[in-house]
């Protein structure tokens, strides 16, 4: 069902290259059992007049353009999937056409469920790259981690977009926002802030910096007990 | 880049003396396509000693240092003739398709000295030193005049006739054109492999290093294949193959089809050496003539389209018809001069397409057009003009044309007359009536909104904002000839009714939305229906007080043409808001804003010949476009 993720893909990378701005938003509520739930949200928004007019095209540098119907099917076959995934439950999407923001929904059972996702989901498209992210979370200690390993692989490829081309990706943000239902008493990571409530944190930075290891999201967050 | 060097070093290679005898004699009657690279021409653009100090030439003459382990300090190192013509010719027979280059030399001893090291391999015959390469499927053979370079690859087919095969000692295999063979195991350059082939030349070519030029001298001339001249009828008869005992040993039968290659390639090299310039080559065809330009740097000539699709397409797929029919040869002339760079193509019809083509040409551009043209603040504009009567009445002509002569020729004749019947052609051309002008007038900032979110501190929790942006769109107008304009004005009339356009004083505004970040408005006048994103330019359009300033290169353009392309680099950098240009990288716009004016034309037929036209001006201060055009290259390349 992913194989047609090289149709979506050449889309991405259109919008990347030709638009100016995107966001990534990676919202986790993590229980004190363990389980929770996840967003992810994609907004093109602030490239919508670009994207559009791509949308409008047959092909672009020699990719297809998907229409819409195409990328409503796919997006379906990506929730259905994870219907089927282990741990994985109340799966819901949104897709925005008029603002170019699509956005999808789940609840997971443990937070290894996830990591067990991303990595299905890496494999499906042939991506053989460690997972970059995992999550951990021991409930004993009352202690989340998450874990980044940044890939050279990734930054090679950065580094070998045109200047102009990087802009993008400087422009561009990445967004992740951990919830809990206790509060923090520390985290190790300088670059992220805590919420004034103390039960959430949160870390900004442009997609640049991650995907050229500039920056770091991992995590190590010690909750109250 | 690599690539372009590639190119620069092919036509590069042509040299001084302008004694040297045009080569293009040598090139076969039937010859698929012919590049020629006038090298007198380019050098007399960027002269040779000038040519080695710049940028590319230094990197040229290192990459050539590096690749033959020698040391070229000028390109007249070479040992090539620089006034002369370089041909690259693509040859297409029953038994095989080879690519050739032909070189002028000024001074072969520089090649001799190229090819020192393969010095065994290499066989002298009347003066010309032939080297045969195996694995390469590559000929390279010389004399004092010229450098001939041939690779040609063996057509299996021609080879699957059992007759054929065993007149080149093949055993037959069934199935051929599925075999397949081990790349790994394989060594191509093993060449002392006892083949069964039972010719004496092929032999001599099998054994390298023991090459006895005596017994080439006899060379069985039988070992030659058919050459296209007479091609060999029978090929497809013999359908079944003739049962062998021998094994299927796919790679012996690999090297052996690549031996006979091999072989063909030397003989028909010999030949070329052997041509005189009496004997009929590519110089008896007309329309080869008239692609042959000595004003031209460079020239391309394609053999006839029609002639060459039923040639080639099997008959099973030409039984559904010809879409080549009618279409003619192909050719293309690059001409580089002080002001301009222009690129001519040429397309030959018959006379049946040739008078189809001329009705549906003969229709000229709407006059009133030009009324709406600011030629001094113009980014760019594209124009066409068509008979749109004369298209719909031809077009069941052209489709009976395609497929008239298949399987299917009733049926498409049934399918033409419907269509006629259910089209009014008249009507039809009353509502377009087949011109159309758009104009690309400028570059203006607007405010555009998109939804982000806000984050609540206490909690992270984030909610749907609309924030807005400056972006900068396009502002254009465009206009579309049409006599009864009833059917535009319903189309938006409705779209008044469902309240997505609004009617104010005669012009039409199409309601912006989150969709559609353009304002556009639609006024249709005096047999015009206008569409443009300003509200300015549409109201004194309607008032008769928008005054137009045309200049002459323009009109001519619009007016001379059936199709009119204008884009002027520096109108859109001179347009292009501040912040744009920040934004961009600033040698993008710097090259943007010198770079010259591009014109694309097509004025329909002449002589029976479709045509287009695409021009570059050369930007004042540089010499000439060769020069503006290397220098662009070099530019272009230290771009980040």
């Amino acid at each position: 069902m992913f194989k047609n993720v090289r149709f979506i893909i050449p889309l991405f990378i259109i919008s990347v290259l030709l638009s100016s701005c995107f966001e990534i938003i990676e919202d986790v509520t993590v229980k004190k059992d363990g389980s929770g739930n996840m967003k992810l949200t994609l907004n093109f928004s602030q490239s919508k007049t670009k994207i559009g007019a791509i949308m409008l095209m047959d092909s672009i540098n020699g990719y297809k353009v998907p229409s819409r119907n195409e990328i409503e099917d796919q997006i379906e076959q990506a929730a259905a999937r994870l219907r089927t995934m282990k741990g994985i439950s109340n799966v819901s999407h949104t897709v925005d056409f008029t603002n170019f923001i699509a956005s999808i929904n789940f609840s997971f059972r443990n937070v290894a469920d996830v990591n067990n996702l991303v990595k299905e989901l890496l494999a499906e498209v042939d991506v053989k790259t460690k997972i970059p992210l995992t999550y951990r979370y021991n409930r004993e200690e009352a202690r989340f981690s998450k874990d980044y390993t940044f890939s050279p692989d990734v930054k090679e490829q950065y580094n070998k977009l045109k200047e102009r081309d990087r802009e993008v990706f400087r422009s561009a943000s990445y967004i992740s926002i951990l919830r809990f239902e206790n509060t923090i008493s520390s985290f190790s990571n300088q670059g992220a802030k805590m919420s004034k409530n103390q039960l959430a944190i949160m870390q900004r930075l442009p997609v640049a910096d991650l995907v050229s290891g500039k920056a770091d999201i991992s995590n190590q967050i010690q909750l109250s007990k | 880049m690599k690539r372009l060097l590639q190119l620069v070093t092919l036509v590069t290679c042509a040299s001084y003396t302008a004694t040297a005898q045009d080569l293009a004699y040598k090139i076969p009657e039937k010859a698929f396509s012919v590049l020629s690279v006038k090298s007198d021409q380019l050098f007399k653009l960027y002269p040779a000693t000038e040519f080695n100090n710049s940028t590319l030439g230094k990197k040229l003459l290192a990459h050539l240092s590096k690749t033959t382990e020698k040391d070229y300090k000028s390109i007249e190192d070479l040992g090539m003739n620089l006034s002369s013509s370089v041909y690259y010719y693509y040859n297409v027979t029953d038994s095989i398709n080879c690519h050739s280059l032909l070189i002028p030399l000024a001074d072969s001893k520089k090649i001799n000295a190229l090819f020192a090291k393969q010095a065994d391999s290499i066989w002298k015959v009347n003066g010309v030193n032939i080297l045969p390469r195996r694995a390469q499927k590559t000929v390279i053979a010389w004399n004092d005049q010229f450098l001939y370079l041939t690779y040609g690859s063996v057509n299996t087919y021609f080879l699957k006739d059992s007759a054929t095969a065993v007149r080149y000692g093949m055993p037959n295999f069934p199935n051929e054109g599925y075999y397949y063979y081990d790349d790994g195991n394989e060594a191509h350059t093993d060449v002392v492999t006892p083949l069964p082939i039972d010719t004496s030349a092929t032999d001599i070519i099998l054994q390298e290093g023991v090459m006895d030029t005596t017994v080439v001298e006899d060379r069985v001339v039988e070992s030659m294949p058919p050459v296209a001249e007479e091609p060999s009828e029978d090929t497809s008869a013999d359908e079944t193959a003739v049962e062998d005992a021998q094994p299927y040993d796919y790679d012996a039968r690999k090297r052996m089809i690549d031996s006979i290659g091999i072989t063909w390639l030397t003989n028909s090299t010999q030949r070329i050496f052997e041509k005189r310039n009496t004997e009929p080559s590519v110089l008896n065809n007309p329309s080869y003539l008239r692609s042959a330009d000595n004003n031209a740097v460079a020239t391309y000539w394609m053999a006839d389209l029609e002639g060459l699709y039923t040639s080639f397409i099997p008959y099973k797929l030409l039984k559904y018809g010809n879409m080549m029919r009618g279409y003619g040869n192909v050719n293309a002339r690059l001409y580089m001069g002080k002001e301009n760079i222009r690129l001519t193509s040429e397309m030959g019809l018959d006379a049946e397409k040739s008078a189809m083509y001329e009705r549906i040409c003969d229709h000229k551009i709407n006059k009133d057009f030009l009324k709406y043209i600011k030629s001094d603040s113009l980014i760019g504009f594209m124009s066409y003009s068509f008979n749109t009567e004369a298209y719909m009445n031809e077009m069941p002509k052209l489709l009976m044309q395609t497929y008239g002569g298949s399987r299917y020729s009733e049926e498409m004749a049934i399918a033409a007359d419907l269509i006629s019947v259910m089209l009014d052609e008249k009507a039809i051309a009353q509502v377009v009536k087949g011109d159309a002008l758009f104009l690309l007038t400028n570059l203006s900032e607007k405010q555009v909104t998109y939804q982000s979110y806000n984050y609540n501190e206490e909690t992270f929790e984030y909610k749907d904002t609309v924030m807005t942006k400056t972006e900068t769109l396009p502002d254009f107008l465009f206009m579309l000839s049409s006599d009864d304009t009833r059917l535009f004005e319903r189309l938006l009339n409705y779209g008044i009714k469902k309240e997505q356009i609004a009617l104010n004083n005669g012009i039409y505004s199409i309601t912006q939305s989150k969709k559609n970040p353009f304002s556009m408005h639609v006024l249709i006048k005096d047999g015009i229906v206008f569409l443009g994103t300003s509200l300015v330019d549409l109201t004194q359009i309607r008032n008769g007080s928008f005054k137009g300033s045309l200049d002459k290169q323009h009109k001519e353009l619009l007016t001379k043409n059936n199709l009119a392309m204008f884009f002027s680099p520096k109108g859109l950098s001179a347009r292009m808001p501040t912040r744009e240009l920040e934004k961009n990288n600033e040698k993008i716009s710097k090259l943007l804003a010198g770079a010259g004016n591009v014109y694309l034309t097509s004025a329909g037929i002449k002589d029976g010949y479709i045509s287009g036209d695409l021009t570059i001006d050369v930007p004042k201060g540089e010499e000439n476009a060769l020069k503006y055009f290397l220098n662009l290259i070099e530019e272009m390349d230290t771009l980040k």
